[in-house]
């Protein structure tokens, strides 16, 4: 919601505006009251009708199961299986997703805290003020030892006009810091499952279209997405040129490789689209990382150990060193 | 599709409130702020107008001895460096591990191996740590059938352990095999030939010679006798070892010299190749000798 933008009322004007309002609700059906922000599409004033999603049940086709294993507590989910080429929904398939991803306890001191380290670990500020010793003025003393005026010793002191500045920011000064990683995944993890919650997402078949597209906005229009903002998230394998043509110029679009996810950019857009051939990948990904072991001591650098790089120590097999007698090979 | 979701109201109360948004966002109200230490009742520095930097050393005490002088010296801590500490690891934690499938029941138990099952975090501890003690509690609840190998073990534990199937056997690894042993990549990694384990000091000799401790150094005929003695003192029937569990226990141990299983002490291991060099030399190969 925008913050409201109102013109400056005075206060005697908005105690007249505010008595003669008053008795107005009383007789009009449809009343809203003047300081409401409101929606762009209130059913109530524009007679919008709304299609009505049908309900899944157990007999449609499952055309995609969890690849990954699925907890005993937890159930997969069903949501429809959408097209971009089809002008309409057809609701003739299902696909099935992983309760880990998508439904995940919604905790939303985490997201705040993501969201946070997100805008702020880039952040740089270069302010910088100048002590008394850069000013640059010299050291000369202003006046000597008179009755009649204070004691002095610089015209640079931070006392003075045009002094230096003794406490302020001191050049470039970084606020970067590093999150916890498990934190960071569970982040991700419950701004997919808010997106479903509060169904804002949509998964299509592929990303992948034909040159002869249908109309565009007519597809918008026929769910009711014409002017909300919308994320497509592709999987590296499609080819995404004549998407890219079509959705050049749209301030609602916009398209995502799976590498580049993350938790702002889901909550920034209204609604989520995903591609089905990227879900494989995330929920191997995403698992992965949630079932593992923590390190054994300390990670190491896997660079430093690789082979046929000039990092690696080489080991002589002509002339070995003997064993025990030098502290190290 | 909200049917399947695991039912909760705060899901639900979510499905009606409006749109999370980067607007919508609030940090947590009851989290915990650090403050900076210098500021409060409780400042460290700049406290009664006096810089932390100008005050005297601490156990200062003006115009006369003080307390820690005053005291004569005893040696309490007088031996600490020749102490020895173990990891104490109960049959309670090596069930649980067990039924969790972080430690595999088909496999010696090792010291690795517990390092590797995430059960005890042995990696960088202190200097005078040299291995792990087995302890008795949970043995009510225990029933895993493993072949372990520790350093010190309590007669209850033994018996439990043994009354399930498995065998038990204590061996000694100085400070250095048992760093190798909790981290072995890291250990390979480094690329030195593997060294010799070491023989235990004078102390733990009766210890590890002795068949009721089942011993790595013992007679294994002895240790045939202590096992039916165990089991008469605590009441159960001896169950039959397979024959693999019969060859570990006299032949496929490791050497007392050895410090892993199946690798000879001055080769080295090739983890970017995935092979083992092993010295041709003579003089090497006398050295290596166990």
């Amino acid at each position: 919601m925008k913050l409201c933008s109102r013109k400056f009322v005075s206060p005697a004007r908005f105690l007249l505006q505010s008595i003669q309002n008053r008795n107005s609700h009383v007789n009009s059906e449809d009343f809203i009251p003047p300081n409401l922000v409101m929606a762009k599409i209130n059913p109530l004033l524009h007679n919008v009708t709304i299609q009505e999603v049908p309900k899944i049940s157990d007999k449609i086709l499952v055309s995609r199961h969890c690849v990954e294993k699925v907890p005993k507590h937890k159930n997969a989910i069903s949501v429809w299986l959408d097209n971009l080429m089809h002008a309409r929904p057809q609701y003739n398939s299902v696909v099935q997703l992983h309760p880990v991803l998508f439904d995940a306890h919604p905790r939303m001191d985490i997201l705040h805290s993501v969201v946070r380290w997100q805008q702020e670990y880039r952040e740089v500020d270069y302010s910088w003020s100048r002590t008394r010793a850069e000013i640059g003025r010299g050291k000369k003393k202003p006046w000597h030892k008179r009755d009649w005026k204070s004691k002095t010793w610089s015209s640079n002191s931070p006392l003075w006009m045009k002094g230096g500045i003794s406490q302020g920011p001191r050049g470039p000064r970084a606020s970067f810091y590093e999150l916890n990683p498990n934190t960071l995944l569970d982040g991700l993890l419950i701004a997919l499952s808010i997106k479903h919650i509060q169904n804002d997402l949509i998964i299509i078949e592929s990303a992948q279209i034909s040159q002869d597209m249908p109309n565009f906005d007519e597809y918008l229009e026929n769910r009711n997405l014409s002017e909300t903002s919308m994320l497509l998230v592709h999987a590296e394998n499609e080819n995404i040129s004549y998407l890219e043509q079509l959705v050049e110029d749209s301030k609602f679009f916009n398209i995502l490789p799976l590498y580049g996810l993350n938790v702002c950019s889901i909550l920034k857009h209204d609604k989520l689209v995903l591609s089905r051939y990227m879900l494989d990948e995330l929920e191997h990904k995403v698992l992965w990382h949630k079932t593992r072991y923590p390190w054994l001591g300390s990670p190491h650098n896997f660079y430093l150990d690789m082979p046929g790089q000039d990092n690696a120590q080489s080991v002589d097999t002509d002339n070995p060193e003997p064993i025990g007698e030098t502290g190290h090979m | 599709t909200n049917e399947q979701m695991s039912n909760s109201s705060y899901k639900s109360l979510l499905r009606n409130l409006p749109r999370v948004n980067l607007q919508n966002l609030k940090a947590n109200p009851y989290a915990e702020v650090k403050h900076s230490p210098n500021r409060g009742p409780h400042a460290i520095g700049l406290k009664n107008g006096v810089r932390p930097n100008i005050k005297p050393r601490i156990g200062y005490v003006q115009d006369k001895t003080p307390f820690q002088k005053r005291i004569p010296k005893y040696g309490y801590n007088r031996e600490q460096h020749l102490k020895r500490q173990y990891f104490p690891l109960t049959l309670w934690q090596l069930q649980r591990h067990v039924d969790l499938g972080r430690i595999d029941p088909t496999k010696p138990v090792d010291i690795t191996a517990i390092s590797n099952g995430r059960v005890l975090s042995m990696v960088g501890s202190e200097s005078n740590y040299y291995g792990i003690y087995l302890l008795e509690q949970g043995a009510n609840i225990f029933k895993a059938k493993l072949d372990i190998e520790v350093q010190i073990v309590d007669e209850l534990a033994l018996a439990t352990v043994e009354k399930a199937g498995g065998t038990v056997s204590t061996a000694f690894y100085d400070r250095r095999s048992f760093v190798a042993l909790c981290n072995p990549v890291e250990y390979f990694l480094m690329g030195k030939p593997i060294h010799k384990r070491l023989l235990p000091p004078q102390e733990l000799v009766t210890y590890y010679t002795d068949p009721k401790v089942r011993g790595y150094l013992s007679d294994p005929a002895k240790i045939w006798e202590e096992r039916m003695k165990l089991a008469k003192k605590y009441g159960y029937d001896l169950p039959e070892l397979s024959e693999e569990q019969k060859h570990l226990m006299v032949e496929g141990k490791k050497d007392p010299r050895q410090v892993f299983n199946g690798l000879m002490p001055g080769s080295i291991v090739n983890l970017a190749d995935k092979t083992v060099l092993v010295p041709e030399n003579e003089h090497f190969k006398q050295h290596a000798a166990m």
